[in-house]
Formats: C-alpha cells, structure tokens, sequence
C-alpha cells in the first residue's frame, strides 16, 4: 500500500545502524560518507536491530534504515531447491546484502526475514576466501543476488564491480547477479565479463506497475538489456516468477511482444521461466504482513510445504510462456523451473 | 489512542492542558487523564518497574492495536556535560532544556539494549538513553561512554511496550533537566529522587513547588513541535490501518458467512483470504455470494455442502 502523505516519513537510510566491531572499517566510512546527515546509531550485532519483534515490514519499507555488519559463521550457502540451477552442478549463492529498495509483493524476503530494514555485510573478502576454497575442488556456479537487488544498491555499495574484478580473474567462476535494475549510469562502471551473468527479471507492465513497486518499466528494463547485450554482457531473461492476472495470455503476450521488439534474442546467453511458488511458512509470514494483497492472498495449493498456482493454471501459464518463446529461441536456452 | 506515560505530575501538566484530558476516576493505581478518544495520559511513578507496570496494566485493561502509539515523554540527565555538544549552536552545560528523541535505550541492570524505530519525520536531535536504577551521581564516571542521557523509566516503558506496540509505534522524548547530583547534594538530581522516597514510603512529603514548575516549564517549551510531532505520528501510523468503522462492518458481514457456510477453522481462513484477494483482484465477490442466495446454494445445511461452495468460489476467482 502507498503513502497517503510520504512527506510524514523519513528518507530511506535515513537511519544507519553499525555494528561497533567495523565502526572503523575504510568501506562503512566510505558508505557513510555517501549518506551524509544519516543518523548513525552504533549498535552490539545486527540482530539486535534485524531480529526485534513486532516489526513492521510495510511500514518499515517506507522508510528503510540501512544496517553495516560483519557476516559470520558460514558465507557460502548450497543452492536451494526452489531456485533454478540452469544445469550448474555446483551451485551456491551468498548474500552480502539482506533485503531490498525495491517492493515486489511476491519477494520472498517478506517471508524470510521478521523487518523490511537493510543490511549490507562489509567482509566480501572473506566471501572471497571462501569462494577460492571451493575453487580449489570445482568449477563454482555462485548467485550473489538472491537476498536482495545488489545492482539496485550498487551506487552505495560497489559490491558488485567487486565481485566483477574477482570473478573476472578466476575462470572457473561463474556469477548470477539476478536484477531489476536499469540506471544507465549504474552500468556505465561495470564491464562486461565472462564469468558474469546478468539475469534481468521481466514482468509486463501490468504485473510492474501493480506488484513490483519502486521497479523500473519493462521499457526501461528492456532498453537497458539492449544496451548491455550491445556493450557485451551476458544477460539472461528471467520470466519467472510468472504472476497470475486476469486475461494472463493477452498481458503476458504483450510483454512478449515489447521484449521480441527491443531485443535481439539470438545475443541472449538464456531465459528462464516460472510460475510464482514460495514455501508454506513464508506464505504464511507473508499473509501476516500484507493481508492487503492479491498475490498474499491467492488461493494456492500447497504441495509439500510449496505453495504454488493450482496446477493446471501453472502449466496453462508456463506452457504458454515456453511456446511462444521458442518461435523466438532455442529450445536448449530455455530453462523451465521443476520441483 | 496516543498513550502517553510520564513519570511525574510536572511532566504531563503540559499534556494534560493542552489536549484537555480529564482525570479517569476509576483509575486508582496509576493517575490516568483522557479526552475519551484520542489520546490517555499515565502517570507511572518513578522507575523502571512502576512504569513498566503502568505500561502493562493501562495497555491490557484498555487493548492496542497498530494505530496505537506510546510515547514516553519526561525529564532526563545530561550524560556528557563538558563533552562536544549535541544541539548546534549550544556551548556544553547550556543544554538544559534540550530536547532529544531516543533512538536507543539500555536498561543498566539488564544489560540490554533496545531501538525504537524512527520512521516517522520530527524536528528533535536523536540520542542514546541509559535507564538506570537510581539517581545519576556525577561520581558514577563514565557512563556518557555508553550513552548520551540518563532516566529511570524508558527502557522499563520500552520492555513492557513491546508487548503491545512494533518498535515503530513507540516513542522516547526527553529534556535534559541536569547533568547529575554531586554526592550528598540534598534536591534535584535526575529532579526525581524527592518524590520517588516520597511515594516508596507512603508519606507525601512537600515537593517544592518552584521546582514542579521548573520541570514543566522545561517540556512547555516543546509543547508545539511535540504536539506536531505527535499528530504526524498517528496520522502515519493510521495511513494502513482500515478505519475501525469500515472493519466492524466486514468483520460482521464475514461472520455471517462462515455461519451460512458452516465454516470450520480451516474453512473460515480460506473463505477470509477468498474474500481478501477477490477485494484486491477487484472482483465483485459480494455480487457473487448475493447470487449465491438468490440460487438458493446459501445458506448451506451442512458442512460439506460448505466446503463446496469454497470450492466454487475459489474456481470463480480464476475464471
Ligand atoms: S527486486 Fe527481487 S529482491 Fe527486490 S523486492 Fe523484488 S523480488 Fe525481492
């Protein structure tokens, strides 16, 4: 729901939790010094302020503090089954950031974590490390943009011009960096690398403006993805979470159209494709926080802790998806999402 | 409902005039003043567990819900006179007066911390609060390292409040009205200790009348930005929060349905989130069950005729 007066609110990050122990990082003094007039509060651990009860998700997203912390304990996580891994047998993802600026009813971190506040963990090295252990034993497929839009934050963080300069060094390293983000001027500092793979996620407009609050257009989306794939990214279009609207075809076939015209399929690397499905007890979280939403309140058929689209809608959905895009593009390139 | 809870009589005086609360009667553990529907003002008494008392009994006898704000408005102790001020323009020792919103508060005793979110715009400079068990004596040291003022109420208010309120309805102002007694100094101190013994021992020792009024006219200042402030901060806290009217009337016309549908637990949540995401998706669902009488399919007879309906409710949603 939209603020009726946003003037009432402060400004995202207006608030800046830091835990003591980096308080003297050179990278939180470099992030601070880009939120100037923040209000700086020092605090023992992230959770402190991450982990409170009672908080609110919504209102909290209205005007979101930022959290500086260190990640401990394990840094590099097994990939989950409810996440395509494009045929990659060694597929992990890491989160450097938790949360997200933009507001996707359907996101998952609504379900997965009890505030709508951000934090960024400041040791990527240590993320590194870890990465080059694994290195050491197997090629290593890593998505790094899981827990948050990190290219939406990029102007603060640079985390991922980091993981850029890393990856680009390491052959047997391959990096999704999932996103919505579409700020020419964001790209411009990053360059196109092998082991660097763009997945953009694409929704008609529609499902954009009425779910994907805060994102960019799938025009401004597009445009970007053109200009990327002419610089020499390596872009993937991802069409998945697929979100049911009423007269689906004629909605999602007008994005097919806006995508078939403004980009040259042939340069994209692949596309995935799924239908929104979320475990059981997020949904639940989710219901809690947002009872005020279509895709909170759908009713969905829950199959083994997966709450998903009744099943003959789902295929109905992804079937049509999937037929139109392979007059466009090869079958091979295309990933449909299974349990 | 704004629930306002201070300490002391000087410190609501402002509240009490200025909103025109009238004193609760029945009331008879903690003083309560209200106008009967916007705001309630306690009194708790000095100390951490009087005012988490307070907190607990007020908010239980009268319920919370997420429109409700708790605002915590009192005296406090300067904890780093002679350190860099805070308030621009003001030489250390000159902020009597000064007004701080807690963005942090430490219970001594407990070891803990908490932080009220502040989401909502205020014109106040923001500071750490330390809730101790007794009056701050300046010979206490260093207790401006952990924060930066001194009270004997907030983190108590702050651990009983979040019983009822999210950390973004609750809200710490303090004045700074000392920077601590030196040892044996008789008066003053957090300006509390008087009237605390006085009430502990059942006695009711004379308070000093010029100094009740000192500690009103320290808030009185603020009055205006606080009453602003309080007012921007109920109206965001309403901006999601459906008008209670509005509810109560869907709430009445949902419990008649699950009666016609013979609802069970289970079938009442599904029926409830039908009716939510029909509301969402813009379809007309009570054109819908308006049918579903006029065919004569409600009210249904048993159960499973119940379960049904749902069904064919939730296959509506997708045609
Ligand atoms: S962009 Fe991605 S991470 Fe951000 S809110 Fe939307 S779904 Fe969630």
């Amino acid at each position: 729901m939209k603020s009726l007066r946003n003037g009432l609110w402060n400004r995202r990050f207006s608030h800046i939790y830091v835990e003591e122990k980096i308080a003297e990082h050179a990278l939180v003094k470099e992030w601070l010094s880009r939120l100037p007039g923040a209000e700086v509060i020092k605090i023992g651990h992230y959770k402190d302020v991450f982990s409170r009860a009672k908080q609110s998700y919504l209102r909290q997203h209205r005007s979101q503090s930022l959290i500086l912390a260190a990640k401990e304990g394990r840094l590099v996580y097994d990939g989950a089954p409810v996440c395509q891994d494009f045929g990659n047998k060694h597929f992990y993802y890491t989160s450097c950031v938790m949360n997200c600026i933009y507001d996707c009813e359907y996101c998952y971190l609504k379900g997965m974590y009890p505030t709508a506040n951000i934090v960024v963990f400041v040791n990527y090295e240590n993320i590194f490390s870890e990465i080059d252990r694994l290195l050491e034993e197997h090629e290593v497929y890593l998505c790094i943009s899981y827990d948050s839009d990190l290219l939406a934050l990029e102007h603060l963080t640079g985390l991922v011009k980091r993981f850029e300069e890393f990856a680009s060094k390491r052959e047997k390293l391959t990096i999704e960096v999932r996103t919505k983000c579409a700020s020419a001027a964001l790209w411009e500092h990053l360059e196109p690398a092998f082991q660097m793979i763009y997945a953009f996620s694409l929704s008609p407009e529609e499902v954009i403006r009425e779910f994907e609050h805060g994102t960019p257009s799938l025009k401004e989306r597009t445009a970007c993805i053109r200009a990327l794939i002419d610089r020499g990214f390596r872009v993937r279009l991802c069409f998945d979470p697929m979100i049911y609207v009423k007269d689906y075809p004629a909605v999602y076939q007008r994005m097919l159209n806006t995508v078939y015209e403004m980009l040259p399929l042939e340069k994209v690397f692949d596309v995935s494709v799924g239908s929104f499905r979320i475990s059981k007890d997020y949904l639940k979280h989710m219901r809690r926080g947002n009872p005020d939403s279509a895709i909170t309140q759908f009713p969905y058929e829950n199959e083994n802790g997966v709450c998903h689209y009744p099943k003959r809608l789902m295929a109905d959905m992804e079937q049509f998806l999937t037929d139109d895009l392979q007059k466009h593009i090869e079958p091979e390139k295309i990933f449909l999402w299974k349990d | 409902m704004v629930y306002i809870f201070c300490a002391l009589y000087p410190e609501a005086a402002p509240w009490i005039s200025a909103f025109r609360l009238k004193k609760v009667p029945e009331q008879t553990k903690f003083q309560t003043f209200t106008d009967g529907k916007e705001v309630c003002l306690v009194i708790t008494g000095i100390g951490k567990v009087a005012a988490a008392t307070a907190v607990g009994s007020i908010c239980t006898a009268n319920g919370v819900d997420k429109s409700d704000v708790l605002v915590n408005i009192g005296i406090c102790a300067k904890l780093s006179e002679g350190t860099e001020p805070k308030e621009q323009g003001k030489a250390p020792g000159e902020e009597r007066g000064s007004i701080y919103l807690c963005n942090k508060l430490l219970d001594e005793a407990a070891g803990k911390t908490f932080f009220p979110d502040v989401l909502v715009k205020h014109p106040f400079p923001e500071g750490s609060l330390l809730t101790g068990d007794h009056i701050y004596l300046k010979s206490d040291g260093k207790k401006d390292i952990v924060a930066e003022l001194y009270d004997m109420e907030a983190a108590g208010i702050y651990q009983a409040g979040a019983y009822f309120f999210g950390p973004e309805q609750m809200v710490f102002l303090k004045v700074v009205s000392d920077f601590g007694v030196e040892a044996g100094e008789p008066e003053s101190g957090n300006s509390k200790g008087e009237e605390s013994h006085a009430k502990e021992s059942g006695k009711e020792k004379p308070q000093h009348d010029l100094h009740k009024e000192k500690i009103t006219a320290l808030l009185e200042q603020h009055k205006k930005e606080i009453i602003t402030f309080l007012k921007n901060l109920k109206e965001a806290m309403e901006e999601d929060v459906p008008e209670k009217k509005e509810a109560a009337a869907e709430k009445e016309y949902m419990e008649k349905l699950y009666i016609d549908l013979c609802c069970s637990e289970t079938m009442r949540h599904s029926l409830k989130q039908l009716y939510q995401y029909a509301k969402k998706a813009g379809l007309p669902f009570e054109e819908k069950i308006g049918k579903l009488y006029e065919q004569g399919k409600l009210p249904c007879m048993v159960r499973r005729e119940g379960t049904k309906r749902i069904e064919e409710l939730k296959e509506w949603t997708l045609e």
